[in-house]
């Protein structure tokens, strides 16, 4: 029981995290095609990227990939492996932690690097 | 175009581990190499001539500093193919990703190929932008 739930968990947060980068892909690639513009665009738009707003979604971004990137090199190694499917318990606390971890600390360092 | 075929299966594994790894290059090469402190060793600029000058553009006026870090970058094509290459990978992965789910979850046939194909689209249309923006990228014409 316990392990469908959390696979469950995974299952959903695998499809909310993707589409959120989907999303920001868009929006980053628009801001790329902005930057390229020369100097002036391009500080304009790193001006925004400076406000709280972008530098909050910077952190939870970072979080969606970590637990995206994480969660998929999971599910690859179930796939392909036997030994990935007999663990796959540990696996998943594997995933959640390092999640976790990448998604603090990296959020912490990209908070504090100006 | 089904994304139930095998071989679709396989790219998006193929492309999802890929960008594990390029996107960690990626977010770490923007978010903590590029900057000010890169210019002290002349480890990415290979091949940039006129890096010498980018820095002292650089160094000339500090709110610009991190547009002529990105020049920098740039001045080696290996850094542009590296950005295509990326930029691919992601457009493919992240559509992909929304055709499998239309397939998965809109069941009338008018409706799925129209979704289908107006992500497909989406997909180009961004990649284009993308790899377009990428490759203009050149200081020299500002």
């Amino acid at each position: 029981m316990y392990r469908v739930s959390v696979e469950m968990l995974s299952w959903l947060l695998h499809k909310i995290t993707g589409f959120s980068i989907i999303g920001f892909l868009i929006f980053h690639i628009w801001g790329m095609a902005q930057m390229s513009q020369g100097p002036d665009a391009f500080n304009r738009v790193i001006e925004t990227y400076k406000t709280p707003l972008f530098r909050v979604g910077e952190v939870l971004l970072l979080a969606a990939i970590a637990f995206h990137g994480l969660n998929g090199m999971r599910l690859i190694l179930g796939e392909f492996t036997h030994w990935a499917m007999q663990k796959h318990k540990l696996l998943l606390i594997i995933t959640y932690a390092l999640a976790f971890v990448v998604a603090v600390v990296g959020g912490y360092l990209m908070w504090v690097a100006e | 175009m089904s994304s139930q075929g095998s071989k679709g299966w396989l790219l998006q594994r193929v492309s999802g581990a890929l960008l594990f790894v390029t996107l960690g290059a990626h977010f770490y090469i923007y978010h903590f190499y590029m900057g000010p402190g890169m210019w002290g060793f002349d480890s990415i600029g290979y091949g940039a001539n006129d890096l010498e000058t980018l820095r002292l553009m650089a160094e000339a006026d500090a709110t610009q500093a991190r547009y002529y870090a990105l020049a920098a970058l740039f001045a080696a094509p290996v850094w542009k193919v590296f950005d295509v290459l990326f930029i691919t990978l992601a457009c493919y992965h992240g559509f992909y990703g929304l055709v499998s789910n239309i397939e998965d979850y809109i069941t009338r046939d008018s409706w799925r190929s129209l979704l289908t194909w107006t992500v497909y689209l989406m997909a180009f249309l961004l990649w284009i932008i993308g790899v377009v923006a990428v490759i203009s990228f050149n200081p020299e014409l500002f």
